[in-house]
């Protein structure tokens, strides 16, 4: 992690996580329903993708609908217990990243590059259709109502960070993994 | 050790003190003891500290930066890293930004004083780096082994990171300026909806951009103007310096420039280095400037701009009165062995006191260098050299055809052309010592052959400053008083209008009337 060049923002976020008294975690509460809750997609700054890529509202359900398919075509669905909490919410995105890269992980270890490049294929697509659409206008949202030192400001930044060092990272692999001969492959 | 912000770390190896026998040709090397009491003294808020085997031992780079308690860091080097990279990655490790590092190869430098001039300047460099965006850092990795996980490349690092040209919106002119998108060499910049968006993957590096933008709207870790800024007053700050702006990718297996007396400065590519940049180099107290650009191999195709405005400061300089311009502007070849010549300073020693601060893609500043050579030269102030190469233009309006419209303020994106109107009327004026002959006001321009903008430096009309250009008195509505428009805006309405059908009445309304009362006037 601490090769990751965005580090710095981590850290930062990383530090205000150690010093949380329980005082200041109430009003961590509180800023979250200022910034997200209150007016749902109208909000300060929505969770949902919808919420950015159609400002109209009129085909939010659409949007939303993308995300499930795309949880569906890799074996996953949104789980009951999340109350109907819609599936284009930010934290179920990255949820399902983290999922993908697992499974990714999983394929490197049994020594199954071809599904290992197959999951970085899905990661990469997921990455470009839907979170990075979207992240980049919610960290905007955040820095325009928050302060420097707002936790959510710096949970935001570095989310974002990390997302994109991601989507970079996934395709320079994916160009190396195309352009490597297939016998280095397999030596 | 946690960091302070501000601090700056500062490791010298070890091994430049020439006990080791290298590269030094009989000399004793350096007196680090000497040195690091000087750079402490010289450089506020910094921690030095002698490195054994730091060329050969990159991964001490996290300690040094702990040790320091910074998160920039300088190291001082007495061979040229075999693999900048190795150092970057050992940075991050320690949790720096990549672009926080600066590597100085002090290689044959032989003077205490410049390898501290050399260290503080990149120690100046590295305070004023504002840190990379993520937007702004394009990963690439250097080998591939396939079999590798993803866990394992993100902990080890065949990963490097190559900075990207990003454009703070909010600063960002947009549609009213454009500048970057026709300067990029690589087409990599493109207007989308009125904004000028970079594609990451066709941006080369380069830095063009970065000198283009008349509003510093560009960020480029590594290559920001205000880190340009303080190396460069940093380093005028050395008697007779010879400054030396050599490409990234030039020819790395020459002697280094520093040890025969140039000072260097880096840049990603010499299309970067204006002529303004060198103007105020020689007007900020440098004696010569050099440039070393990577040739044949250039990938943005440079060479040519690069002759042209080394012509264009030698000619200028010529005119001013200058002996010998060509010593005091060069291209040197690409074996840069011959010592650097630093005859007196053109401009006078600037003051160690009062160190100058630069604003290397200001006009103005350009302009006020311009003026404070052809005051030291003693030249006529009826001097107009006209070359491509110009960093200032020159705008030639006639004032017959001109109607006051204002469309020229409108398209200029430095406000050398402003239109104000008061109740007297418009007025349309002009300062030269803020135009980049960017031509945008000259195609606003409705009327023809009325405004004409040259790329010229013409030293009346930098001495005269804003001069007014135009004069139009409006023309007032029958009904309220109040200004309309330029009267001569609507008599060539007018004229343009009068053989149309039914146009009496409507020229009526138009000219004669304001805009409320044009409304009243309908009911």
């Amino acid at each position: 992690m601490r090769a990751f060049p965005f580090f710095p923002r981590w850290r930062s976020l990383l530090d205000s996580l150690e010093t949380l008294t329980d005082e200041a975690r109430a009003r961590l509460e509180e800023e979250y329903v200022d910034l997200f809750l209150l007016g749902e997609l109208h909000s300060a700054c929505p969770l949902y993708e919808s919420a950015y890529l159609d400002r109209t509202g009129r085909s939010r359900g659409v949007i939303a609908a993308g995300v499930e398919q795309a949880y569906a075509a890799a074996g996953v669905a949104v789980s009951p217990a999340a109350q109907g909490e819609l599936p284009d919410h930010v934290a179920f995105e990255l949820e399902f990243l983290s999922l993908l890269c697992a499974e990714e992980a999983r394929a490197w270890r049994a020594g199954l590059p071809d599904e290992a490049s197959d999951r970085m294929g899905r990661e990469r697509d997921f990455l470009e259709r839907h979170l990075l659409r979207f992240l980049p206008g919610l960290v905007r949202a955040v820095k325009l109502v928050s302060t420097s030192s707002s936790f959510y400001r710096r949970l935001a930044e570095a989310v974002h960070a990390f997302v994109v060092h991601d989507r970079d990272l996934i395709g320079a692999l994916a160009e190396a993994y195309a352009s490597a001969p297939k016998a280095a492959s397999e030596a | 050790m946690t960091a302070k912000p501000g601090r700056v770390g500062i490791g010298v190896c070890a091994d430049l003190e020439g006990s080791s026998g290298l590269d030094l040709e009989g000399s004793s090397g350096l007196d680090l003891r000497v040195l690091r009491r000087e750079l402490a003294e010289a450089v506020p808020n910094v921690h030095v500290e002698v490195v054994p085997d730091l060329c050969s031992r990159p991964e001490q780079t996290p300690e040094i930066a702990s040790r320091a308690g910074a998160r920039r860091l300088v190291l001082g080097l007495c061979a040229r890293p075999a693999s900048r990279h190795d150092f970057q990655a050992w940075a991050r490790k320690a949790g720096l930004d990549p672009f926080a590092l600066e590597l100085v190869s002090l290689k044959g430098v032989r003077t205490g004083s410049v390898a501290a001039a050399l260290l503080a300047a990149a120690a100046a460099r590295a305070r004023a780096f504002a840190g990379s965006e993520p937007e702004q850092l394009k990963l690439e990795l250097l080998a591939f082994e396939r079999k590798r996980s993803r866990r394992a490349l993100f902990s080890l690092p065949p990963i490097t990171y190559r900075a990207v040209a990003g454009i703070e919106q909010e600063s960002c002119l947009g549609a009213r300026c454009g500048l970057c998108v026709s300067a990029c060499p690589f087409g990599a910049i493109e207007m989308i909806d009125g904004r000028p968006s970079v594609d990451r993957a066709g941006c080369m590096s380069c830095g063009v951009c970065v000198t283009t933008c008349p509003t510093e709207a560009i960020r480029f870790p590594g290559a920001s103007l205000p880190q340009y800024e303080a190396e460069i007053a940093a380093l005028l700050s050395v008697e007779r310096a010879a400054l030396f702006f050599g490409c990234r990718h030039g020819p790395g297996d020459g002697a280094a420039p520093a040890a025969v007396g140039w000072l260097p400065v880096e840049v990603p590519c010499l299309g970067m280095v204006t002529s303004g940049w060198i103007l105020q180099a020689l007007a900020g107290g440098a004696s010569v400037v050099g440039l070393l650009s990577c040739g044949e191999r250039c990938r943005s195709g440079c060479a040519a701009a690069v002759r042209d405005r080394v012509e264009y400061v030698r000619a200028l300089l010529r005119r001013l009165g200058a002996s010998s311009p060509n010593e005091r502007v060069m291209v040197v070849p690409g074996d840069v062995s011959r010592p650097a010549p630093r005859p007196a300073a053109l401009a006078g020693q600037p003051s160690p006191h009062r160190r100058r601060s630069l604003t290397l893609s200001d006009p103005a500043a350009t302009a006020e260098a311009v003026l404070k050579l052809a005051e030291r030269l003693g030249a006529a102030r009826d001097l107009t050299l006209v070359s491509g190469a110009s960093p200032l233009g020159l705008v030639a309006l006639r004032k017959e055809t001109c109607t006051a419209c204002g469309a020229c303020a409108a398209a200029c994106p430095t406000g050398a052309l402003d239109a104000e109107e008061g109740g007297e009327g418009t007025l349309i004026s002009y300062d030269a010592g803020l135009c980049v002959p960017c031509g945008r006001c000259a195609r606003a321009c409705p009327e023809a052959d009325t405004l004409s903008v040259r790329a010229a430096t013409d030293l009346a009309a930098l001495t005269s400053r804003r001069v007014v250009l135009k004069r139009e008195p409006a023309a007032r509505c029958r009904r309220c008083g109040r200004p309309v428009a330029p009267a001569a805006m609507l008599d060539r309405v007018r004229a343009l209008l009068q053989d149309e059908e039914g146009a009496d009445r409507l020229l009526e309304v138009l000219t004669e009337l304001c805009p409320d009362c044009r409304e009243l006037e309908a009911m």
